[in-house]
């Protein structure tokens, strides 16, 4: 799934990445992994990333900054 | 475990030696494979090392104690264990007068003591063996197995008790020169309790409102749900409300889930109670109306706080 359109990607082909996507380092499972950001959201006092999780979910993830 | 595993019988071969005036004083005899006894002798001087402390059969202990500590079992903070049964054997030096290995601390009221106990103390067993506690549905044999060497006792206890943390003692109240093996089973259940965040609407899902109620009735207290996680709480509601929008919080992983959601219309005042680590959006809403009409009911019974007025 690419997580900017939602829409699945084609059959056999690398996901696409697009270029000048800002990474960031979360906190996950207790290992520090890069994640391309698609949109920084806040709600509240707390800042998230989104990003297309390994389950294909969007998903969104407390900021470390 | 310490000597004995609790699912196998007696054993006569597993024991130490602790006569003075033996010739293997201090030995410790077939102890359970990657296990210890234990071995309590305080006079370093006469017996600077123990057979069994060079063999690598006994944990010797040098000091006496009224209760020795074998650590915590578990410790949830703010929440809480249900245990459901408990099965102790132990083989002594000595006759036991309380449970050997005696379990508990910080169990809910009213069944905290002066330290936490629920099982029944010695005195049960003063009348005579075997003791059964029908209040308690405790089981205690007090030397069900005559061995050559050392006393044995069975204690077997169902039932459903809350604890937050659970320790293990043994009480060895100051005798020195003593040893002794055992072994327990513990098992618990830990309340996980996801949330399921759907504002339910009785008079028009009443079907699907009764069926949740039914599913999520079984626990032991009503309200808990022990066993339950986040995973099993989505598939039902998949199953019941499938054109609505809910959320299902994971209070393990911090993971707010979002059904025919996104965060968009998650309002602050819910991401301030539960502050997620991470939401996940499992199925983008198909129809603004139904997310909003969640927003909206969650508002609505939450009047007390500010509802979210900036909608996309």
């Amino acid at each position: 799934m690419s997580g900017k359109t939602g829409k699945p990607d084609s059959p056999g082909q690398p996901p696409s990445t697009p270029p000048g996507k800002k990474k960031v380092k979360i906190r996950k499972g207790g290992k520090w992994v890069d994640v391309d950001v698609d949109a920084v959201v806040v709600k509240g006092r707390f800042k998230y990333v989104k990003f297309v999780d390994d389950d294909g979910l969007d998903t969104y993830w407390i900021s470390p900054e | 475990m310490y000597g004995l595993h609790p699912a196998l019988q007696y054993n006569a071969n597993r024991y130490c030696q602790n006569n003075t005036a033996a010739s293997d004083y201090g030995k410790c005899y077939n102890p359970y494979p990657n296990t210890k006894f234990i071995f309590v002798q305080t006079d370093t001087t006469t017996w600077p090392t123990l057979p069994c402390e060079s063999d690598g059969t006994c944990i010797r202990y040098t000091a006496t104690v009224s209760a020795r500590s074998f650590g915590t079992v578990f410790s949830y903070a703010g929440k809480q264990a249900i245990i459901t049964r408990v099965i102790i054997i132990s083989h002594s030096s000595r006759q036991i007068n309380r449970n050997v290995i005696e379990i508990l601390y910080n169990t809910i009221q009213p069944f905290s003591g002066p330290y936490g106990l629920y099982l029944p103390e010695y005195w049960y067993g003063s009348v005579s063996d075997p003791i059964y506690s029908p209040v308690s549905n405790l089981m205690v044999h007090r030397s069900p197995y005559s061995l050559p060497s050392g006393y044995t006792f069975y204690l077997s206890w169902s039932g459903n008790v809350f604890a937050t943390s659970v320790g293990l003692y043994s009480y060895e109240e100051n005798v020195n020169n003593i040893w002794y093996g055992t072994g327990g089973i513990i098992y618990w259940a830990y309340e996980s309790s996801p949330l399921a965040v759907i504002p339910l609407d009785y008079d028009r899902d009443y079907v699907s409102y009764q069926e949740l109620r039914n599913t999520f009735g079984f626990s032991t207290n009503g309200v808990d749900q022990p066993g339950w996680n986040a995973d099993d709480i989505i598939r039902v509601l998949r199953e019941l409300f499938s054109n609505r929008a809910w959320a299902v919080f994971d209070d393990r992983q911090y993971v707010l889930y979002l059904y025919n959601l996104t965060p968009d219309y998650v309002p602050d005042w819910l991401i301030e109670k539960l502050s997620p680590t991470a939401m996940k959006v499992i199925q983008s809403p198909a129809d603004a109306a139904v997310a909003k009409a969640w927003l909206d009911l969650l508002n609505e019974r939450n009047a007390q706080i500010p509802p979210q007025t900036e909608l996309p």
